[in-house]
């Protein structure tokens, strides 16, 4: 019954998204008259996918597994949280939440109060346009996969979640991220709304904060992968560069430009067009993402015969929204007025960085669909994978993170005379701690990782330094802060992601019990290796001793885990870190004679990769919660 | 002409999408038939020997690239390990396991069975970049010279074998 009442209720939504659609963009009568019953069908969608997906919750929790997608993926011996987080482990249950945080977003936009008299129309259009991208989920998930579906004869007993979702950061990963890639629908359907009604410059301030939001999400979430695959993965790497990474990253990269493109088309009323291309462009590559996710063309060529419609589906839906849009920017667009840029203006140099991320994010869309440009081409042999994408992603990034430093000193429309005299302290600055850093701290190890390290620094220290520069006070200081603090864990990131990849030291080793080996100035010590039982799982945890300089510091327990013997056992690293540097040790298999092979790893300054992103999302916050209030109530 | 740039960029990509949902696999042709194997030298897997594409002149062979994370592999396994079984057949069948961790593909054939005479470990992918792999399985028919004479994209069915790869490897054993 429960299960049957989820189906009633998608279909409630499919039909009250379409009512939100149709009235509130103004086919049945142009005045906006109707808005309250917009916004409040906006509500009613959202609430009826939200007991959808309890209704799913429920079902997985009694272990119905007369329901299709409950005996995939899940079984009686489960703990319950993962039973939860089992509503998105696969794809059915992981589109409903999809659609379900699209919807919210909705929500929010209906009953914001950032809206005035001449953007009232703005805002229906744009909760309509919303209404619209709900509706074709909706009908995707119904047609296509239907989380509700039922099956006769049932089994007594579901089959396993896949033992690498059995983890907590995985379980929170999915919500944070999918926030983040419906989060740009809302910029999408305002730069839409405003296409379509009054055509300035107006939505761009409206839909910055949105904008952050939404990135905000984005940030989290692919720092939270990235974090649940150095630890859960077994091998120690952070970023592997496949599609799904890949499908996360480009929006964000599309993101961030969007977010600083915002900021010039809200303050001097320019690049409005691009802006509106950047918001289509950023929501387009997220559907993109979940079409390549989704379908399965890239994770394997062949595995995509066996479900076309879903990637029909998904394509039909990208051609609507996306062609529709840029068909619709194409004819309404207006030219913007004419006004020659001072070439180290703050607005050229913020127009310079925003291609250059629109150049990585392109750059990593080629290398994400090779496979199937090759195979139009009849082109041969391309080599791509994690080489090209290191080697590519240097040309807009170097530049990139140059004039990142210069922007943060530029002042709107002039090239600002002050520029030259305080960039000078910051450059010497920074070469003095990046070449401390590069040639002293650590060893000289390449040219491009000396200029990796002294960029980092120069991101920080120019991300510093607006703090710094003025006279304390603190409505200067408030207002600044949330740029100083992204740019401050991007240098962060950037210092963790040169140090790390130059000086990290990685290898296998055998080790017989008792046995101890060295990894860099470490000695590892294999002292026992013991069986052990989970709630749902059998373990064989390793115990590792760790000293340096003959002075125990750590004792890690690396870990197998083998939930059930049908699949492959999964490795629980032993970590001990801190800001300064990560050891690592993966349990391998057991060579007989006492001795195991074990995976060791060194891992300077790791932390940081994660630590910027953290302060990043804070410089984010800050933005949202604090700037506002706070510039208001001491003006 | 600059605002309607975008709209055909992205129809660009789309009909190339569309294109790829409906091509058909089965007949790609692959530059590299007719033309020597690369060449190469590969660890076996779980051992610290290594072979060469030498190694395998000689003799007719089926090359298959699997890995243990592709469903497509499990869906052929049975045929390899028939063709492996029936004597009458007598192919060297060789293995390239493709991005693939030594342990889990050693855990897969004992549970599964090992069709392969020889498996070769290509944990970077380097040398199924050469033969030009973009997805597993994949399998190549070599001839005694060395000279790719077949390629096919997918799991290896029976009809493939019996329409195809037999009458071919008869040809080639004349």
């Amino acid at each position: 019954m429960i299960p049957e009442i989820g189906q009633i209720l998608l279909i409630v939504a499919l039909a009250s998204s379409l009512l939100q659609f149709c009235i509130g963009i103004g086919f049945y009568q142009k005045s906006i008259t109707h808005s309250g019953i917009v916004y409040n069908l906006s509500a009613v969608h959202s609430s009826a996918l939200l007991v959808a997906i309890v209704c799913l919750g429920y079902s997985f929790l009694i272990d119905d597994f007369s329901v299709l997608y409950i005996a995939l993926n899940s079984n009686t011996n489960l703990p319950n949280i993962y039973k939860i987080a089992a509503i998105w482990g696969a794809h059915e249950g992981s589109l409903l939440l999809w659609i379900f945080l699209l919807s919210l977003w909705g929500v929010l936009l209906s009953f914001s109060r950032k809206f005035n008299d001449q953007t009232k129309t703005l805002k229906l259009r744009s909760v309509a346009i919303m209404g619209l991208v709900s509706f074709c989920f909706i009908l995707f998930i119904l047609y296509t996969s239907n989380p509700f579906e039922r099956l006769f004869p049932f089994p007594e007993q579901g089959r396993s979640l896949n033992p690498l979702l059995q983890d907590p950061a995985l379980a929170i990963h999915p919500p944070i991220l999918y926030a983040g890639y419906v989060g740009l629908a809302v910029p999408f359907s305002l730069a839409i709304a405003s296409l379509i009604t009054i055509n300035d410059h107006q939505w761009a301030g409206i839909a910055r904060v949105w904008c952050i939001t939404a990135w905000l999400f984005l940030t989290g979430g692919i720092a939270l992968g990235s974090w649940w695959a150095y630890y859960e993965l077994g091998w120690g790497g952070w970023w592997f560069w496949d599609p799904v990474e890949n499908a996360s990253l480009m929006p964000w990269l599309v993101a961030t430009a969007l977010v600083h493109s915002l900021v010039v088309t809200e303050k001097q009323k320019l690049f409005n067009g691009f802006s509106v291309l950047l918001a289509i462009i950023a929501f387009s590559l997220s559907l993109l993402g979940t079409f390549l996710v989704r379908s399965g063309v890239l994770i394997s060529v062949h595995s995509f015969a066996s479900d076309p419609e879903r990637g029909m589906f998904i394509l039909a839906l990208i051609g609507v929204l996306t062609g529709g849009a840029l068909i619709l920017y194409a004819l309404r667009v207006k030219k913007g007025e004419k006004r020659s840029l001072e070439i180290l203006s703050r607005e050229s140099l913020l127009l310079l960085n925003n291609v250059f991320l629109c150049s990585a994010a392109a750059l990593i869309l080629i290398g994400t669909l090779y496979p199937l440009i090759i195979e139009l081409l009849n082109a041969g042999k391309i080599s791509v994978g994690p080489p090209y994408f290191n080697f590519v992603i240097l040309f807009p990034f170097l530049p990139l993170v140059f004039f990142i430093g210069l922007g943060v000193f530029s002042t709107w429309n002039s090239t600002s005379r002050n520029m030259m005299s305080s960039i000078k302290w910051v450059l010497a600055l920074s070469l003095i701690a990046g070449l401390v850093t590069a040639l002293i701290v650590f060893d000289y190890s390449s040219l491009l990782t000396t200029i990796g390290i002294i960029l980092a620094f120069w991101t920080l220290i120019s991300g510093l330094s607006p703090i710094f520069r003025k006279t304390f006070i603190f409505r200067d200081i408030i207002k600044v802060l949330p740029m100083s603090l992204a740019h401050i864990g991007l240098g962060l990131t950037i210092l963790g992601v040169t140090v790390t990849s130059s000086y990290g030291i990685t290898f296998d080793e055998s080790l017989r019990l008792g046995q101890s080996t060295k990894v860099g100035d470490y000695v590892f010590k294999l002292v026992e290796v013991n069986d052990s039982k989970g709630p749902n799982y059998d373990a064989r945890t390793a115990t590792v001793e760790i000293s340096l300089d003959g002075e125990e510091i750590a004792i890690i327990y690396p870990e197998k885990r083998i939930y059930d013997k049908n699949s492959p056992s999964m490795t629980e690293a032993g970590i001990e870190s801190n800001l300064r540097r990560d050891l690592f040790v993966a349990l391998g298999e057991e060579l007989g004679g006492n001795s195991w092979s074990l995976h060791l790893q060194y891992k300077p300054l790791l932390r940081l990769i994660w630590l910027g992103p953290f302060i990043m999302i804070l410089g984010g916050l800050v933005r949202i919660y604090l700037t506002k209030p706070l510039t208001r109530v001491m003006s | 002409m600059k605002r309607y740039l975008p709209i055909i960029l992205f129809l660009v990509l789309f009909i190339s999408l569309l294109q790829s949902l409906f091509q058909d696999e089965m007949d790609i042709p692959s530059p590299l038939i007719g033309k020597n194997m690369p060449s190469f030298s590969l660890k076996r897997l779980g051992e610290n020997t290594t072979i060469t594409d030498q190694d395998l002149l000689g003799e007719v062979a089926l090359i298959n690239v699997w890995a243990t994370w592709c469903v497509g592999c499990k869906e052929e396994h049975e045929l390899l390990l028939s063709l492996a079984e029936e004597p009458s057949i007598n192919l060297s069948i060789i293995g390239i396991n493709w991005k693939d961790q030594d342990q889990l593909a050693i855990r897969w054939l004992d549970e599964l069975g090992n069709p392969y005479q020889e498996i070769l470990s290509d944990p970077i992918g380097n040398t199924a970049i050469d033969f030009g792999v973009y997805g597993a399985p994949e399998s190549f028919l070599i001839d005694r010279d060395g000279f790719i004479r077949y390629k096919h994209i997918g799991p290896l069915t029976l009809s493939v074998w019996i329409n195809e790869i037999q009458p071919l490897i008869k040809e080639l054993k004349q």
